[in-house]
């Protein structure tokens, strides 16, 4: 009878947000236990923390964030039909930065980290071996 | 026949907004979505629409005769705008938050303390220096975030959220309050500007030679009915906008306004400067929809929300799968022993908790042995 597996082929874990600096999107940069022999504490806070600047590069609120709101405005958002927003290219760069960590670092050690767009930024999804 | 076809639970391509659990609709393929009583927001653009008819082919036709054509430019600009504000706010997704796995669910369950009975899980974490804790939705099955709140009317838990406002048909949050305020700034001019033109209309064609007050009250009737219009909307909107431009300046949500959240304590949203404050809220970053409504569903997630077992359990419409998401009580039962443990306890104390017990435990091995308990509870109910 085929159902739902919680557990497929992989464990997981998730890393949880960090609301330290408020509601913006930051990831909790502590290695999760369960990964202690496979990846090295300061190679995964080195990634996660790039993921932290990236997000928070794409929340900063700089004079290029209010020239693009202005300009929006002044099209009636019609602009955003032809030209992506800022946020979206900083999270497609997230996506091209863990496929690219994935690749050179993490799946030698048998883990995978998952773009957090997947699970609605709430957490990162993080698929290891034992 | 279409029922027979689904139950063959083969796996095919389906976008992701098929099993969204709120109440919205979703239209166009995932593109828009509206609330599930679009009847308000139709008449508001309907009112919208028969002032901006009336206006255009009598008030301003008269007076851009009679006066100068540019009087008719401003409104023009201006209906357009609410036109395109109202349908932003009231048809993108206003910050949802997309309700997550039971894996997901079940991990974060476990990793926090069991909660005090009678409450919903909890998380403890630090915010601006101050620990809180973030209690867990008993809908949407995810730890609430700081400024986060559910709307019970769309049934899903929406970031930064502000209100549910039944004239735009959409809650007014994170990702569309920008729309919603501008609409409201848009339609009092529009509002003031009209009805200003409309008493210019009426004065201007009662003081013509040979008429009377009565004549160009006669002749303007049109006038008379957009200014009835806008003299209601005007008055509802003087405090309504006003209202928001004084949570703007003080960084604040309509929520927390009611709530009294920063009544003992500083707003860190709040920078000094009342400019920037506008600056952040009106152009501040595009933040993206997380619900991902035009992406397909991974086979996994499709084996889950369409899966065989999932039909057994009388699951397979996913607005019923969300109002009853599996729990960690449900799935692992010695994870929250309900009644008495099974082992015997050697201890002098009588109410000792006995959810301690399974903390030593990790997460991934309990996980693990949650499997067959999984299948066990799907197939045979």
């Amino acid at each position: 009878m085929a159902t739902f597996n919680i557990v497929p082929e992989h464990n997981k874990v998730f890393l949880s947000r960090d609301y330290t600096n408020g509601t913006a999107c930051r990831f909790n940069m502590e290695l999760p236990t369960e990964l202690r022999n496979n990846v090295s504490e300061s190679q995964f806070k080195d990634t996660v923390k790039h993921i932290n600047d990236i997000f928070a590069e794409a929340e900063r609120l700089s004079c290029r964030s209010y020239m693009e709101g202005c300009l929006g405005c002044l099209t009636a958002y019609t602009i955003f039909l032809c030209v992506r927003t800022h946020y979206e290219k900083c999270v497609d760069r997230v996506a091209l930065y863990i496929v690219q960590q994935n690749k050179d670092v993490y799946e030698p050690l048998g883990v995978k980290i998952c773009d957090p767009m997947e699970r609605g930024l709430r957490c990162i999804e993080i698929q290891y071996c034992i | 026949m279409s029922q027979e076809t689904d139950l063959t639970n083969e796996f095919k391509p389906t976008r992701k907004f098929k099993i969204f659990g709120g109440r919205n609709q979703i239209l166009c393929n995932g593109r828009c979505m509206t609330s599930h009583q679009p009847a308000v927001l139709i008449m508001t653009f309907f009112l919208l629409i028969i002032v901006a008819i009336l206006f255009f082919s009598f008030d301003a036709r008269y007076l851009a005769i009679r006066l100068n054509p540019v009087i008719v430019i401003p409104p023009i600009i201006s209906i357009a705008y609410m036109v395109i504000f109202l349908l932003k706010s009231a048809c993108i997704d206003p910050g949802i938050i997309p309700k997550p796995m039971p894996d997901e669910i079940v991990y974060f369950e476990l990793k926090n303390p069991p909660p005090p009975k009678g409450h919903s899980p909890q998380w403890a974490t630090e915010y601006f220096g101050n620990e809180i804790t973030l209690k867990q939705c008993t809908t949407c099955k995810l730890y609430k975030p700081p400024r986060t709140s559910h709307c019970s009317t769309c049934n899903v838990c929406i970031e930064n959220f502000d209100h549910h406002c039944p004239w735009v048909g959409n809650c007014v949050a994170k990702r569309n309050y920008r729309y919603f305020y501008l609409f409201g700034f848009t339609t009092l001019f529009t509002c003031i500007y009209v009805s200003g033109c409309n008493i210019l209309n009426v004065v201007l064609t009662a003081t013509d030679p040979g008429n009377g007050i009565l004549d160009g009250l006669k002749v303007a009737a049109a006038s008379l009915v957009q200014f009835a219009i806008t003299g209601f909307v005007l008055w509802s909107l003087i405090g309504l906008v006003g209202y928001h431009t004084l949570l703007i300046a003080q960084a604040k949500t309509t929520n927390e306004a009611i709530k009294k959240t920063y009544r003992n304590r500083r707003n860190p949203y709040c920078h000094a400067n009342i400019f920037v404050n506008f600056c952040n809220i009106l152009c501040g970053p595009f933040f993206p929809s997380l619900l991902a409504n035009r992406k397909f569903l991974t086979p996994e997630e499709f084996e889950f929300y369409y899966g065989r077992g999932v039909k057994t359990y009388g699951m397979q419409n996913p607005f019923l799968l969300m109002m009853k998401p599996p729990t960690v009580e449900n799935l692992i039962p010695e994870a929250y022993p309900r009644q008495e443990p099974t082992q015997p306890v050697e201890s002098s104390d009588e109410n000792n908790d006995t959810t301690n017990e399974v903390k030593p435990l990790t997460a991934s091995k309990l996980l693990s042995s949650a499997t067959p308990l999984l299948d066990d509870t799907i197939v045979s109910s």
